[in-house]
């Protein structure tokens, strides 16, 4: 036998090159209307031609007019960069000051968590608004009357994906993690370490299946968690809060820049926050492929 | 030295423009959405070379990675949702090869 | 003397990355079936991100730099086999021009 012989009984199956390809599937000039064109032709049946031509040329206008106060406006603004002459007194006083008053080495994490701690707990409440409306709107009740399509191979099934999975997973973790914790200090912080661990969650989501991640990633799970991290971050934030507005001294200190145990608040922060990115990360994954949790 | 950064930048900010508006203007779903994933793949790029390297990390993380997953899940919901034809090519269209 | 080496080396290096890459994405548009432009998408996982990440290391020395850059490559060349592997048993499961394209042999 030759080698092709025992390769083909080896696969069970023979890749026959001289087989014709199938002609590329022709599409019809119907099928080809984009959806934009579509929507200019409904309009244009229903007020004419010229309306669809007014329609579009006010398109073209209205693109044009943002597209230019985008770039004058970009355009406008001072070059980056610490030795540029044009700073003013908010930019100076967080570049000289930053390090000394909040304590953390990377001053962006110190910029969002300490002097702009309140804007970044309203984006950590506009993830958590954004899965419970996901997880309210996209709940397969018993009343749906769509019928469940049954999966013709899930891909948790395969051998190779599992045991690539073991090895890599805690890999992710732990540079998740790691990205969390070493927020103040290098870059990344709450939301760079909060999507990495939820990418290492639906990694585990999809390679081991339904029994082994349905144990500990429930929704039950994940709903104490963005409460407790959020409230967490309101209390911890509150009482810094009222400690500086008051001239009260605080418990916490801001320690030696450059530990991992320092810069006051900002490490618990980090952690909340990226705990919530990560749940919400992981919510909307379950939400949207499996509509449940 | 400088001019070669910056003629690397203004190729990546072209590249930026024309993958944003292949990204809309594309007839099919699916190249639309990986499409969108080098768009988020060439901003993260440009972000570390404007010396922002948080913005880089999620940008990195969130759009080249979760983001492009989740899109396709949505792309695999929308061919289930509508009875099975999804808006030109469903994610779905193969409904008697039941494997075990 | 060795500051020239090392730069010869990492050129080298680079440019046989960037000539994977050059032949991969060249690869990816031109074949038409999938399972055949999966062997062009492995060649620039594989030897593309190698050679570019040893090029690196070179150029930054013994660092703790180049032991990160490593560390991601060697991630990717563990990684990126299985992703060929998925996308090939999806298409021979439940792909519509699988049969024009293979011939079953025996039973």
């Amino acid at each position: 036998m030759s080698i092709r012989d025992k390769l083909s009984a080896l696969l069970g199956f023979d890749i026959d090159f001289d087989a014709p390809v199938p002609p590329r599937k022709t599409e019809t000039a119907a099928e080809q209307t984009p959806d934009e064109w579509r929507f200019s032709r409904r309009i244009m049946r229903a007020g004419g031609r010229r309306l669809g031509a007014i329609y579009k040329i006010l398109g073209v206008i209205c693109s044009v007019v943002l597209m230019s106060t985008l770039l004058l406006t970009v355009a406008g603004m001072p070059r980056y960069g610490v030795d540029q002459e044009y700073m003013d007194t908010v930019t100076y006083e967080y570049i000289s000051h930053g390090m000394e008053y909040t304590g953390a080495v990377n001053i962006v994490s110190g910029i969002i968590l300490e002097y702009r701690a309140f804007d970044t707990l309203g984006e950590s409440f506009v993830l958590f608004c954004a899965v419970s409306c996901v997880l309210a709107l996209l709940r397969a009740d018993g009343a749906d009357s769509e019928p469940e399509r049954v999966e013709y191979r899930d891909i948790s099934c395969d051998p190779i994906l599992r045991r690539t999975m073991r090895a890599v997973v805690p890999i992710v973790l732990l540079y998740g993690a790691y990205v969390l914790l070493f927020g103040h200090l290098s870059p990344g912080g709450g939301f760079s370490g909060g999507a990495v661990i939820g990418a290492a969650l639906i990694m585990i989501a999809s390679a081991y299946g339904e029994d082994v991640s349905g144990r500990i990633l429930t929704e039950r799970v994940f709903k104490t968690v963005t409460t407790c991290a959020l409230s967490f971050y309101c209390l911890g934030k509150s009482y810094t809060f009222y400690t500086g507005a008051n001239g009260l001294h605080s418990v916490i200190g801001n320690g030696t820049p450059g530990n991992i145990l320092s810069a006051g608040l900002i490490m618990p922060l980090n952690v909340a926050v990226g705990m919530v990115v990560a749940c919400t990360i992981y919510g909307m994954y379950r939400m949207i492929g499996q509509r449940r949790f | 030295m400088a001019d070669f950064t910056e003629a690397i930048k203004a190729a990546l900010l072209v590249l930026l423009i024309i993958s944003a508006t292949a990204a809309a203007t594309a007839k099919k779903t699916l190249p639309a959405i990986i499409i969108f994933s080098s768009f988020s793949l060439i901003m993260a790029v440009v972000w570390a070379l404007l010396e922002s390297p948080d913005l880089a990390i999620t940008e990195a993380a969130v759009g080249a990675g979760v983001s492009g997953v989740l899109f396709f899940m949505a792309y695999r919901r929308m061919g289930m949702m509508s009875g099975g034809k999804g808006d030109d090519e469903n994610g779905k269209e193969d409904d008697d090869e039941h494997k075990g | 003397m060795s500051e020239w080496v090392r730069f010869y080396i990492c050129a080298a290096f680079a440019a046989f990355g960037v000539a994977a890459f050059i032949f991969a994405a060249v690869g990816v548009c031109r074949l038409d079936y999938v399972l055949l432009s999966l062997h062009a998408s492995a060649i620039a996982d594989t030897i593309g991100i190698s050679s570019l990440a040893v090029a690196a290391a070179v150029y930054f020395g013994l660092d703790l730099v180049s032991l990160k850059l490593l560390c991601c490559a060697g991630l990717t060349l563990f990684t990126s086999p299985v992703s060929t592997h998925l996308l090939a048993e999806l298409e021979f499961l439940t792909g519509k021009t699988f049969g024009a394209h293979t011939r079953r042999i025996g039973k």
